[in-house]
């Protein structure tokens, strides 16, 4: 209790910490985000308005998906000009049904994906104003319906349903990266509840009589807003059909799921009962088979015959199926005597470690990491066989419990060894600041001038523990990557992204993979990329949520340059040879102002990580990194060596925008005055005119006074905008941290000391002085 | 008794041992009390007793080794420390306890002289106490001797009335002196007598008569009732009259949705000839989602749902739902049980977690599982023998052992974890022996169960087992108290031998009612409401006016804060705003303590925090404040004045002034107004008012003032907030 008062109240000091340096800085450079796309997805083979929103994407946007096929074209407004947010998607009938992800282009670049679905029903738009009995939405069976809830609400729908004629309602959001807790509740006609889901957003309701049914929506805890959104599905279906759900993303884990080779459908299936040592299920290894953990409390027991010296590799996949399942497996020995049967464990396999830890905000409610469980509760594990004889495997899901749960699946793979393996990569979220709460997705979108670093993680499998070679391929133009390798036995090592200093925007769906030799040959693996899916400032108590993307999409801007771009001076890999001195050259750009009076540069990955850093004075235009490898202990080989350090820039952004505010304005205001102008003149001319003429000059200085009010709304309208332009505009302090443009340096062994003369005498403890190391450029 | 129990003095011949003859002396003088020498982990000015001597072994090391000896003196008996202090010779905190010259004096003396023994192997155990009436019926206003008797296992039996510790459960009823001297007060009823004596219990059980004629009989409409009348038969009380039809639609209503009845509902219940009409709206009752609202909101009191930090938040919105959404399914008790003791996975998934994260210690567990689903308070157990029971260390830590294999991960919702099987042995270390224990239910052996088993749902298993003397019992007890103000067993969650039952038949008879239905809690309620005896009025006649356990007529009770909050926002029609939740969401319905903060009503009135396991946490009791509140709390003003209140509506609608009347009347009470209170209440309708210059009001004005008049009038009636 009295650490949860004590957390409480640190968690309270920080938010007012928060509180007040917001107002002097910002954490981050501004990056495209594209947070709604309302509706969440359509039927194939129609179009769908859709309204977008988004953080930086200001400026003339450009609404792209994953899958080719569908595409968007800005609304054009009654005047001709584009409607900002607004799209108008086509999706032809041949889309993939299923996820994609959307992204918004802009003057910053590319945003990162929102999920976009493409579904086989009708689709309906609700507009949220169903917050009531009287005012429920009405429901067609076998459509869906895209909507939002909103705070402290609950969103009604009406069917007609008929007595014995089941329907499957499936609420889908989290998965589709909303941030909706669904509770979906299908009531009578009146709004009281007759059967509830709180976990999974399906309903499996059989009506007890004709008549009106409502669905209620909401909130777990009746938050509501845009970032609420949900697709509700109603679907007719058979007595004893399946339940239908829609598509959902990818969570980070399955990027290991499947192992490179496996067949879709497993060629076996666990049978029931095999819940006791008697029923065991006999198979013969290797063996791959699907299995249920539906049954409340099941356990699945497998029988095999093993032969001394065998190592068998087993993984279970089912948590990286999308499913909440935590599967583990146990390989016991049997031996069967008169008195009857002991029972040895042999091994317990559990989780699949995660390359990089996790981060949490527990206890100390501090950043100790990604966002990204590369991890995950399956299992994979191997088993060494000591004796010839029978052997049992368990199977059982560590979430058991006396709940029955049909969705539960998982798939078992018992092979010999085939080592390989899987990567997941994801832009690197830097700690900033001391009580730094806040997570951003990061868009691969570079400004000219700029490194990104991303951090790469590899899921080993059977053993494998080459080194890897890490790349990027199909760039735009002016973007390049250079790749740390994942050393030999290591799980995570770092890729960089840099646009050139000129880079001009660009656009394109990039491929990260990884190359290694395994078993003597090469092989080559995609890399999948990772993102957190909104901007959460205080991730203590909202969780930072991420998932995999459909794709690798990477821009880059030169609307705004890269406020400092440091790189090595005119060359980019230099060759050492063990215990040299490597002196390397940086050379700056400034482009923005920065406060204080230096960035301390330190080195990525663990080779260089006892490296001093580099003070690098604001505005200095040179400075130099020493790599002293006889300190560092840096054994021969091939690496990439890049800096990174955190300033202060004081960011002036969007002065176009307030450029051509200022321009209409003027333009807006000159005109303003010319009516003025006339329709003084054209009032004083009625005043003096001839009684013939008075009715006409009359009626021609009103219409001109008209027009002149007209032009006053409209120059205030386009003043307010320019104020609302000026204060976005305004110079702000951004904290960010800056990387520097990655260099090769190739370590070579030591060359062969000459051979020492018969007579000559050495000391003892003196070293051969250090050769200067030469550029290999 | 003809057979002439060896009395203590006729023992002295023998020599005497520390646990027979001397712990039962330190025990009856009370040095061993919970506040003297066995004060939790201190004692008294260092020395250290085990509670009520259930640590004999510790006691006599204490008494004769601890200090170099110093507390006993054998060249001189009468001059050792135990001795002086105790006789208060010299200066005791606690006072005089033995007299220089009495028995139990002189016992330790001759304990002393005769060197101390703890114990010989030939001494005999002792096996059993017995008290002499064990069951007896007495006048009220009498007095009754007990006569207590240990049984030995050399077969032999001594007389222990001078030594045991006499007390009984219902001190309203019944008293007994050190001497064990019954003294009966006024009440009719059943009381017991618990006897204790060297670690054991015995109960003498008390019926006193009312002795008036009971000749006529409500119709029994189930065995509620044949066994509640056969009880008030014996003991001579009539039973009040069946309540009226609006009484009972309101109570019935209060007490299983937490709700006033509707006007109209009123209306159309009152119009009803059917005879089968209670039913059926029990049957409604039952139906409705207000059931399961209002239940779900005693569960999660008892359950810790919460709110610590904001973070909280949704794990105990989900918590309660799952409550509540168990209760609607009307999912049986035991699975709902089993599905929270054995629950793993996260509270996204499967919200019953949430309730490992309130309840993280192992103690805590078995204390609340022990209390909430037992009926058995096992706190003191951990440290000690339970005083009026029979669980030890040993029952506590083999219940802990059940817990002993819960795993924790972090999990996707902020604060949350992910519970799930740590696969392995389950047992727990005693902590006083150091050994380690295997998980038994109370009263059972050990289980075996195999590491891949979750011995959750082994206890859970145990607890339903047809057999299982608690749990059934348990559950039924608490709803009768819902439904009837006292438990059978009363705290209705403190079911041990020496707090017997007021009717046991009828206790065991619903429990094995409730087994049979599959522990079925609707078919519960419905047989509970359906009773007459649920049915009788709160109207005492001319005999049962005293009588408060015996169930011969309705005990009015005053409305639970959330229950009254929703009649008061019902009866003036200004609902209450609750924080994050839909406008319209009714008090009963919340999911936490959070809104006691918000709403100052919620906790005047007593609503818990769910801190404790116990349901007395929820205040019954009046208070000054509770009156204020009701009297003039700016709240209460304004529903009562507030825009699109009653009394605006009221004003607004047509109708005659007798036809509002009638409104409020059908809506406060579920009745009709009498000829009397109609008439009054159209005179205060129609009266002119003036404002504070003494200026007449507007006539409109003026009417509504005293529309809101009436309703907070009628709000501030005992009939209002209290179900009776």
């Amino acid at each position: 209790m009295a650490l949860k008062n004590a957390h409480f109240t640190g968690a309270c000091l920080v938010s007012l910490f928060f509180a007040a340096s917001a107002v002097a800085q910002q954490v981050c450079l501004p990056a495209p985000r594209l947070l709604t796309v309302t509706p969440m997805g359509g039927q194939a083979g129609g179009t769908v308005d859709v309204t977008v929103t988004h953080q930086h994407c200001d400026g003339p946007q450009e609404l792209l998906f994953s899958s080719p096929k569908i595409t968007a074209k800005p609304v054009v407004g009654a005047d001709g000009r584009e409607v900002p947010n607004r799209f108008k998607v086509s999706i032809p009938p041949d889309a993939p049904v299923g996820v994609h992800d959307a992204r918004l282009r802009s003057r910053l670049g590319i945003s990162a994906g929102r999920a976009f679905l493409v579904g086989s029903l009708p689709e309906i738009h609700c507009a949220g104003t169903n917050h009531s009995v009287e005012t429920a939405q009405k429901l067609m069976p076998n459509t869906i319906c895209n909507a939002a809830t909103a705070k402290r609400a609950i969103d009604f729908y009406s069917f007609v349903g008929s007595r014995g004629r089941r329907v499957v309602v499936d609420c889908n959001a989290a998965r589709i990266d909303s941030k909706l807790a669904p509770v979906v509740i299908m009531a009578d006609a009146k709004g009281d509840d007759l059967l509830v889901s709180r976990t999974s957003g399906v309903l499996d309701f059989t009506p007890p009589a004709d008549g009106t049914y409502l669905i209620k929506v909401h909130d777990i805890a009746f938050k509501g807003g845009t970032e609420f959104y949900y697709r509700l599905a109603l679907r007719e279906v058979d007595v004893d059909g399946p339940v239908q759900k829609q598509e959902t993303t990818a969570r980070v884990s399955a990027f290991s799921w499947p192992p490179e080779g496996l067949v879709p459908v497993a060629p076996g299936a666990e049978t029931e009962p095999n819940n006791q040592p008697s029923q065991a299920q006999q198979i013969t290894l290797p063996c791959d088979l699907s299995g249920s953990f539906a049954a409340a409390t099941d356990l699945d027991i497998f029988e095999f015959q093993a032969v001394k010296g065998d190592v068998w590799w087993v993984e279970v996949a089912s948590e990286r199926l999308g499913l909440n399942t935590d599967p583990a497996v146990l390989v016991q020995r049997v031996v069967k005597t008169e008195q009857g049967e002991t029972v040895t464990d042999v091994a317990e396999l559990d989780d699949i470690t995660a390359p990089m830890k996790m981060g949490t905000y527990l206890p100390a409610s501090t950043y100790t990491g990604p966002a990204y469980q590369a991890g995950s509760p399956d299992v994979l594990g191997k088993f060494e066989v000591k004796e010839d004889g029978l052997y049992r495997l368990h199977v059982r899901d560590l979430n058991r419990d006396a709940r029955s749960r049909t969705e539960n699946q998982y798939r078992l793979v018992v092979r010999r060894a085939q080592p390989d393996f899987a990567l997941v990569a994801w832009a690197v979220h830097q700690r900033l600041r001391q009580n730094d709460f806040g997570t951003l997705p990061k868009p691969l979108a570079l400004r000219a001038g700029t490194t990104i670093a991303l951090e790469v993680v590899v899921v080993r499998r059977d053993g494998f523990e080459g080194e890897i070679d890490l790349a990027m391929e199909n760039l735009p133009p002016g973007v390049t990557a250079s790749g740390l390798k994942i050393p030999a036995g290591k799980l995570q090592g770092m890729l960089f992204l840099s646009a050139s200093e000129n880079a001009t925007p660009a656009f394109s769906v990039a491929k990260m993979a990884g190359r290694a030799v395994v078993n003597g040959s090469t092989v080559t693996r995609p890399c999948r990329l990772a993102s957190v899916l909104w901007p959460v400032d205080y991730a203590p108590t909202e969780l930072p949520k991420s998932r995999l993307m459909a794709d690798v999409p990477v821009s880059v801007t030169d609307f705004e340059k890269a406020p400092v771009s440091i790189a090595g001076d005119g060359q980019t890999s230099w060759e050492a040879s063990v215990g040299e001195t490597v002196k390397i050259p940086l050379r700056s750009v400034w482009r923005s102002e920065f406060n204080g009076a230096s960035i301390k540069l330190k080195p990525y990955g663990t080779v260089f990580a006892a490296m001093k850093e580099i003070d690098l004075p604001i505005k200095a235009e040179k400075t130099e990194a020493v790599l002293d490898l006889a300190a560092l202990k840096t054994p021969p080989g091939e690496y990439t060596l890049a800096f990174s350090g955190i300033g202060v820039t004081r960011h002036r952004p969007n002065q176009e925008d307030v450029k051509t505010a200022e321009e209409d304005q003027k333009r807006a205001s000159e005109e303003a005055a010319a009516l003025a102008d006339a329709a003084k003149a054209l009032t004083e001319k009625a005043g003096a005119a001839l009684p013939e003429e008075k009715e006409e000059a009359t009626k021609a200085a009103k219409a001109a006074a008209e027009k002149q009010k007209a032009a006053e709304t409209a120059l205030a309208g386009i003043t307010k905008k320019l104020k609302a332009l000026t204060d976005a505009a305004a110079t702000k302090d951004i904290l960010d941290f800056f990387v520097t443009e990655p260099v090769r340096i190739s370590v070579k062994p030591a060359p062969v000391p000459p051979v020492p003369a018969p007579v000559a005498t050495s000391v003892p403890g003196t070293a051969p002085a250090a050769p200067t190391a030469l550029p290999s450029k | 008794m003809g057979m002439g129990w060896a009395s203590h003095a006729a023992e002295a011949a023998k020599p005497l041992n520390f646990i027979n003859d001397i712990e039962p002396i330190l025990t009856k003088a009370s040095c061993n009390s919970g506040g003297c020498h066995a004060k939790a982990g201190v004692g008294q000015r260092g020395f250290r007793l085990s509670v009520l001597g259930f640590e004999p072994q510790e006691d006599y090391e204490h008494i004769v080794k601890e200090g170099k000896g110093r507390r006993v003196f054998p060249a001189a008996p009468d001059q050792s420390l135990l001795l002086l202090k105790a006789a208060n010779i010299m200066p005791h905190g606690g006072g005089k306890r033995l007299a220089p010259d009495s028995e139990e004096f002189r016992t330790v003396v001759q304990w002393i002289n005769e060197g101390m023994v703890y114990e010989r192997e030939s001494d005999p155990k002792i096996v059993a106490v017995e008290v002499e009436p064990a069951r007896i019926t007495l006048k009220a206003g009498s007095q009754q001797q007990l006569k207590v008797r240990a049984r030995y296992s050399d077969g032999s039996v001594r007389d222990v009335s001078r030594t045991a510790l006499y007390e009984a459960n219902d001190k309203s009823m019944a008293e007994a002196s050190e001497e064990g001297l019954v003294t009966l007060h006024d009440l009719p009823g059943n009381v017991a007598v618990m006897v204790r004596y060297s670690g054991l219990v015995s109960v003498c059980s008390i019926s006193v008569p009312l002795g008036a004629p009971v000749d006529r009989l409500p119709p029994s409409r189930n065995f509620i009732d044949e066994l509640v009348f056969a009880n008030l038969k014996r003991i001579g009380i009539p039973p009040s009259e069946v309540c009226d039809d609006s009484t009972f639609l309101r109570r019935v209503s209060l007490d299983i949705a937490g709700r006033l009845p509707t006007e109209e509902e009123a209306e159309a219940f009152l119009k009803n000839p059917d005879p089968a009409k209670r039913d059926a709206v029990i049957e409604a009752l039952l139906r409705s989602p207000g059931y399961a609202d209002f239940f779900a909101g005693k569960w999660a009191m008892l359950l810790h749902n919460k709110r610590d930090l904001e973070s909280d938040t949704v794990s105990n919105f989900a918590f309660h739902a799952w409550i509540r959404d168990s209760l609607l399914a009307n999912t049986p008790y035991d699975v709902i049980v089993r599905d929270l003791l054995a629950a793993t996975g996260e509270v996204s998934t499967n919200p019953a977690v949430a309730w490992f994260k309130r309840v993280k210690e192992p103690r805590q567990q078995v204390e609340d599982v022990a209390q909430l689903f037992l009926g058995v308070r096992m706190q003191c157990a951990q440290c000690h023998h339970h005083p009026f029971e029979r669980w030890g260390q040993q029952d506590y830590y083999s219940l802990a052992a059940f817990f002993s294999q819960i795993g924790r991960k972090l999990s996707s919702t902020p604060e949350e974890e992910t519970i799930f099987h740590k696969r392995g042995t389950a047992q727990t270390e005693n902590k006083k022996t150091r050994q380690q224990v295997r998980p038994a239910g109370l009263g059972g052996g050990p289980l075996e169960i195999a590491p891949d088993e979750d011995p959750r749902l082994k206890l859970a298993d145990w607890m339903r087992e047809k057999t299982n003397p608690f749990f059934a019992k348990a559950l039924v007890n608490r709803y009768w108290k819902h439904f009837f103000r006292r438990g059978l067993v009363d705290p209705e969650d403190d079911l041990r031998d020496t707090n017997p039952p007021t009717n046991p038949e009828l206790l065991d008879a619903l429990a094995a009612k409730f087994v049979e239905s599959g522990y079925d809690l609707k078919e519960l309620i419905r047989t509970l409401t359906r009773s007459t005896a649920y049915q009788l009025s709160s109207v005492p006649n001319a005999h049962n006016e005293t009588d408060p356990q015996n169930f011969s007529r309705y005990y009015p009770r005053r409305l639970p804060a959330e229950v009254l909050l929703d009649a008061i926002d019902t009866l003036t029609g200004s609902p209450t705003n609750f924080p994050d939740l839909p406008p319209g969401t009714r008090a009963v319905s919340l999911p936490d303590n959070s809104y006691n903060r918000t709403t100052a009503l919620l906790k005047v009135f007593g609503r818990p925090e769910g801190l404790s396991v116990c349901e007395c946490e929820r205040v019954d009791s009046a208070s000054l404040s509770q009156s204020l509140h009701l009297l003039n709390s700016a709240d209460l003003k304004a529903k009562v004045s507030g825009p699109n209140g009653r009394a605006d509506r009221l004003m607004k609608a047509n109708g005659t002034d007798a036809e509002k009347i009638r409104s409020l009347y059908l809506t406060a009470f579920a009745r009709l107004p009498s000829a009397e209170e109609m008439q009054e209440a159209e005179g205060y309708l129609k009266r002119s008012v003036t404002d504070a210059a003494g200026q007449p009001l507007d006539p409109a004005k003026a009417k509504r003032r005293s529309l809101e008049d009436l309703i907070w009038a009628l709000l501030n009636t005992k009939e209002f907030f209290y179900n009776h």
